[in-house]
């Protein structure tokens, strides 16, 4: 009942906020005009008033931006093992491309280090290519921004810039051998077909990428389905690198042209402090120069509680089950462990195999409480490699990236 | 000659007395147009019509198009900062006036924000004292907890 209020409210929240946002479009197109460069107005927020006819998303998303989007999912919308099309966050640094017409899309290869230059349609790449499925985590490199001190700059990502979802399309590796890759590639860099903030056209928004190494692995896709369904406009309709374990920005969306390069990939947001951190930990608050930020590869361990939702109020005597799950970038979780005490104890808990390699994995546990009163569950992954999630926020770094400190949730115990 | 006409001390006053009605009455009018200014749903069409930055609300200190705290030069931060991102990405950061100023160089050196010239200045006192650091640890309490009751069937 209270839940079924609140969710209401959230609608009503969601509903005024974007009609705010509407509105605030036309006033500055009034006030600003001589700003605004005329095709920087989504059209789809003109021709709808809703977050879920928007972007076919799920009404309680926490909109942290509506221009461009960036909308967070609450970690207990995360509890589905493989994370539904609608509660997947969006992450983006520009404005979405429109009128995608995927049965034209083409995909360009070229750059230093490619044999060829190669365009290969979208329709030759599901019907040419073997299609390959995995579940594989995606998340960004700022998710627990809202953390760091002194603040960090950006997005103040919670804690749900996250996703496990099934993802089919074809392997990045059959493709660059197909087109052919000289012996000196050290790098790929994709381009898309999203737009400058500023309007510029010529402007590239994001172009990022990864080394060739993790370019050839098995579960490197060339996206076109998620969970068995063309992917949502927002998660990069209608093709996307995906790159399981490693920052959401190296899996680039509305993917034209990808770039086989000699060196490491110079575009846009792969310098200065984007997505890197400091090579050697600094003090919190630390100005460090760019030549000494390097390049986040994997994501570190990290786990969510996803039931219940933070604040259940408990009878005496109740038991609580709760459920989540666990990542740790190209690593596997080997450990879950779970406290009510602040961390003076811990009880490990069994956590499932993934599914298949850069899946995350599902832990449950039964927690009894000892008397009345109020908790916070805490849980705590540990990697193959014995590496534990801390328990508070880990090294400060400039733009406030890989915050993998344990998840926290709130109970009371009746008396 | 000493006789007077009962009503010229009052004619001599009458000037003061239309005076006084004028300024009363401007007076009147302009305590009610204050009072009522902005307030949703009396002579709001009016004051947007004379208002020259058209759109303007606020509601509870918020300019509500933008999200921005409307005091000091925020009509200045909001032309020059809203234009490519809404003031949302503004307001869930906090900085420092350094802290402010180095994301305003990025974005003059990689994302095409313009030169602000001698509102710089103004621009970075507003995000500072609007949007300026909080104090905290290095783990925050859980905060805004919307407490429920968990049903033991659930
Ligand atoms: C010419 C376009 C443009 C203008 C004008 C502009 N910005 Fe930005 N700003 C950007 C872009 C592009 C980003 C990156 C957005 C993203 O990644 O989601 C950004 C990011 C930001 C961020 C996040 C910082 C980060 O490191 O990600 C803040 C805060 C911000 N802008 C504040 C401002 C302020 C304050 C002003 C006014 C002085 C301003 N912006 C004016 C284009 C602009």
């Amino acid at each position: 009942m209270a839940k079924n209020r609140r969710n209401q409210q959230r609608r009503e929240f969601i509903r005024t906020g974007l009609l705010a946002s509407f509105g605030s479009l036309l006033g500055m197109e009034l006030v600003y005009g001589k700003y605004i460069p005329s095709d920087l107005i989504p059209l789809e927020i003109l021709s709808s008033n809703s977050i879920s006819e928007l972007l076919d998303k799920h009404p309680e998303l926490i909109e942290l931006n509506d221009r461009p989007w960036n909308l967070e999912t609450p970690a207990h919308l995360l509890n589905d093992d493989v994370t539904p099309a609608d509660k997947m966050f969006v992450r983006n640094n520009g404005s979405m491309p429109q009128n995608i017409d995927a049965d034209t899309w083409v995909l360009r290869i070229d750059g230093e280090s490619s044999e060829r230059e190669v365009q290969i349609s979208l329709r030759d790449l599901k019907e040419k290519f073997k299609r390959h499925s995995y579940q594989l985590v995606i998340e960004c490199g700022g998710n627990g921004r809202n953390e760091f001190n002194p603040p960090a700059k950006g997005n103040q990502w919670g804690l749900g810039a996250v996703s496990c979802a099934q993802w089919t399309g074809v392997r990045l590796r059959d493709v660059l051998e197909y087109t052919g890759m000289k012996d000196d590639a050290v790098y790929i860099g994709y381009y898309g077909a999203d737009t400058h903030l500023s309007g510029k056209k010529d402007q590239v928004v994001i172009s990022r990428g990864v080394p060739i190494r993790k370019a050839l692995e098995d579960e490197s896709l060339l996206a076109y389905e998620l969970n068995g369904h063309p992917i949502p406009i927002a998660n990069g309709f209608p093709l996307r690198l995906v790159f399981g374990g490693w920052p959401g920005s190296t899996s680039g969306k509305w993917i034209n042209r990808i770039s086989i390069r000699n060196k490491v990939h110079d575009g846009p947001k792969m310098g200065g402090q984007s997505y890197r951190v400091p090579c050697e930990e600094v003090a919190p608050g630390e100005q460090v120069p760019d030549e000494n930020m390097c390049i986040i590869e994997s994501m570190p361990v990290k786990s969510l509680i996803t039931y219940p939702r933070t604040g259940a109020i408990l009878n005496s005597g109740q038991s609580l089950a709760i459920r989540g799950h666990a990542w740790a970038g190209d690593d596997l979780v080997s450990k879950m462990e779970i406290s009510i005490d602040y961390g003076q104890s811990w009880k490990e808990t069994p956590v499932l195999p993934p599914v298949n390699r850069l899946a995350w994995q599902h832990f449950k546990a039964t927690v009894d409480f000892p008397k009345s009163g109020y908790y916070e569950v805490w849980a705590k992954a540990s990697s193959d490699r014995g590496i534990s999630q801390p328990m508070v926020v880990p090294g400060w770094n400039p733009k406030g990236y890989l915050n993998n400190a344990c998840h926290r949730i709130a109970v009371k115990v009746r008396p | 000659m000493n006789h007077q006409d009962p009503l010229k001390p009052i004619s001599k006053l009458m000037p003061l007395f239309i005076l006084l009605a004028i300024t009363t009455t401007l007076l009147f009018g302009l305590v009610i147009y204050t009072a009522f200014h902005g307030e949703p749903g009396f002579g709001n069409n009016k004051a947007i019509k004379n208002n020259p930055h058209k759109g303007l609300e606020i509601v509870d200190g918020v300019d509500l198009e933008s999200g921005l705290l409307a005091t000091g030069d925020y009509e200045l931060v909001k032309r020059n900062c809203t234009p490519c991102h809404s003031g949302k990405l503004i307001a869930q950061n906090r900085a420092s006036k350094e802290g402010w100023r180095s994301m305003i160089n990025w974005m003059q050196e990689t994302q095409g924000l313009w030169d602000l010239g001698q509102n710089e200045e103004a621009i970075l006192e507003y995000l500072e004292s609007c949007y300026g650091p909080e104090k905290m640890g290095r783990r925050k309490n859980l905060e805004n907890i919307d407490w429920y009751e968990l049903n033991p069937g659930n």
